[in-house]
């Protein structure tokens, strides 16, 4: 294995990270490390370049400016062990699809894609099928294997998404804002369910909107507004003052150009 | 005041069909219809009627990822966009001094012109904050109006075949060959071949962009793709139903389907179908009635399938979401007689 970051083996780690939307910033020198087997909450304001963050990180945007690594390697690389789960908005629901496909789309291996259903009979494909369903099961989802997703509630859609996401078997789970339309209830299962994964050595970065469960339910923080305002343990990194700094108005770090 | 152009009118009034022309004077219309639904109407009208089904076929399959992928109109654009390649191939070819009407070169000037507001669109939608859909409908409609006016130009030309030039844009079977149909059922078939080998990829990406990103897929280059396979059964449709219509033919059948269906893989199918039935009931009423072109009857046709569906397909239909509403309106009544009932009950006691 060639560690192309020299230094870090951190299952991610951000090297002064710059984005701009058509010349308007959306993260500014980023510089940020995860901490393996924990859960780490990326909190900000609206617009604090959260969503932005995990997608430059994965290579879908392309950077001003700085480098992404996740253990030591570029995204590509590693690509089978990161799974990700998108932002609700970013998926259309009314897609005809049933929520046991969902899931299996995330235990396609590559070949897969290219090889359509009927081809791939056997006990492989039966393999596959009876993981995607174990892990709705899991979500407590079994009964809602068949059904479109169109037809779930908004928590269970998230859930058929988190699903997808454990099917992925990764070693680095990148959510962003997962618990968003899921009640506490659910909420607290998931929340269960992310802690059993870190036990077990797996990475969760979630992009995390109430304060109360990241200072409570998660290990580190990473508070930011455009760039970097604080980070270290929860309950540090999310103190009062620095809360009050990040969600202040004009808080987004303003840009000298050079 | 709308100006109707000439060229619409005399493309209508030289659309009947000759295949079939003499089959309609010997017996009744419905008998005549039979006669060609069946395929006995004569090799050349079977081969026709074939190779249009294939092409309906492929709109239904290809049609219904463009549409997931909410990218429908974006076959509107290619096809007004034809219009503008078909018409400069026409005039370069005249300028060369040919007389006879080239296929293949008008069909490649189309491609040209479609692929040009295919990178239009894509480079609106990604660069801009302008939406994908107001990026379509700008190209869609520049692309109509450089279409008529280069029309025009043509009609400066002397002596060439215009004639074939107007059965481009409303679509006529009558005039195609044998080898023209051929041409139409390998280009079709090429489409759909490619459609069903990438089913899974094109369902992921129309899905869940960001995530199929994410797991290494190339949804630029599937973007791509899917961009072709649309434009190339938008140039199949150019003879049979020709440029205007041709969208429709890959949207109507698509959204057919997706009142029945649940999931892709039935949808898909139920759009070829839809799509199949179209083109042989649209290809075959024009063969044998006089002054009606066969794409306007194709478009007719899938359009009444689509309206049909509309109101009696079993969830999303018109008429099954009125009846659940009714029924859960006097559930909902009866409930409340029965709480107020006994809440007055309550009161008093």
């Amino acid at each position: 294995m060639i560690l192309r970051s020299g230094e870090s083996r951190a299952p991610l780690a951000l090297r002064s990270l710059s984005v701009a939307y058509r010349g308007v910033p959306a993260l500014w020198d980023v510089s940020w490390e995860a901490r393996e087997g924990a859960m780490t909450a990326i909190v900000g304001p609206n617009g604090a370049g959260k969503s932005t963050l995990l997608n430059a990180a994965m290579g879908a945007l392309r950077p001003l400016a700085g480098e992404a690594f996740f253990w030591g390697q570029t995204f590509a690389d590693v690509r089978s062990r990161v799974a990700y789960v998108p932002q609700r908005e970013s998926v259309d629901w009314d897609f005809p699809v049933t929520a046991l496909e969902v899931v299996e789309m995330g235990s396609a291996r590559r070949l897969d894609w290219l090889l359509p259903t009927w081809v791939r009979r056997g006990t492989a494909n039966r393999g596959h099928r009876q993981e995607a369903r174990g892990c709705l099961e899991e979500l407590g989802l079994g009964a809602f294997a068949d059904r479109p997703i169109g037809q779930l509630s908004g928590g269970q859609q998230q859930r058929v998404f988190l699903a997808r996401a454990l099917a992925q078997r990764a070693d680095l789970l990148l959510l962003d804002e997962p618990f968003a339309g899921v009640d506490s209830e659910t909420e607290g299962a998931l929340f269960q369910r992310l802690r059993r994964l870190c036990s077990e050595g797996t990475t969760v970065v979630a992009v995390h909107h109430d304060l109360e469960t990241a200072r409570s339910r998660f290990d580190d923080a990473m508070l930011m507004a455009g760039s970097v305002v604080a980070t270290g343990p929860a309950a540090d990194a999310l103190s009062e003052d620095n809360v009050r700094r990040a969600f202040a108005p004009g808080s987004r770090a303003t840009v000298q150009l050079a | 005041m709308l100006v109707v152009p000439s060229w619409s009118l005399t493309s209508l009034a030289s659309a009947p069909m000759t295949g079939a022309a003499t089959a309609s004077a010997e017996g009744g219309l419905l008998e005549a219809w039979t006669r060609v639904l069946s395929f006995q109407g004569g090799y050349n009208t079977n081969v026709v009627l074939l190779g249009t089904i294939l092409l309906g076929i492929s709109a239904g399959a290809v049609g219904s990822f463009a549409m997931l992928k909410g990218r429908a109109l974006v076959a509107d654009a290619i096809s007004h966009a034809s219009l503008v390649g078909v018409a400069l191939a026409f005039l370069l070819h005249a300028a060369l001094g040919q007389q006879e009407r080239s296929m293949p070169l008008l069909m490649l000037g189309a491609a040209l012109s479609g692929a040009c507001a295919v990178v239009a669109i894509e480079w609106i939608a990604k660069h801009t904050r302008l939406s994908p859909e107001t990026a379509v409908a700008t190209v869609s409609s520049a692309s109509f109006g450089a279409g008529i006016v280069a029309l025009s130009a043509t009609r400066r030309v002397d002596g060439a075949d215009r004639a074939g030039l107007d059965e481009l844009i409303f679509g006529s079977t009558a005039s195609m060959t044998s080898a023209d149909a051929l041409l139409m059922a390998v280009l079709a078939a090429a489409a759909l071949g490619a459609t069903l080998a990438l089913y899974r990829v094109l369902t992921a990406v129309a899905f869940n962009e960001r995530f199929a990103r994410s797991k290494g897929l190339p949804v630029r280059l599937l973007d791509v793709i899917l961009a072709a396979l649309v434009g190339a059964v938008a140039m199949a449709g150019l003879q049979a139903v020709g440029m205007l219509l041709v969208a429709a033919l890959l949207v109507a059948p698509a959204a057919t389907a997706r009142l029945w269906t649940t999931r892709v893989a039935p949808m898909v199918v139920v759009a070829a179908a839809a799509g199949a039935g179209a083109a042989w009931v649209g290809a075959s009423l024009s063969a044998v009635t006089p002054n009606a072109p066969a794409g306007p009857m194709i478009i007719l046709a899938a359009a009444s399938t689509f309206l049909v569906s509309l109101l009696i397909a079993p969830q999303r239909g018109v008429l099954s979401g009125w009846l659940r509403h009714r029924r859960l309106a006097a559930t909902a009544r009866r409930v409340a007689a029965t709480a107020s009932g006994s809440r007055s009950a309550g009161g008093e006691a």
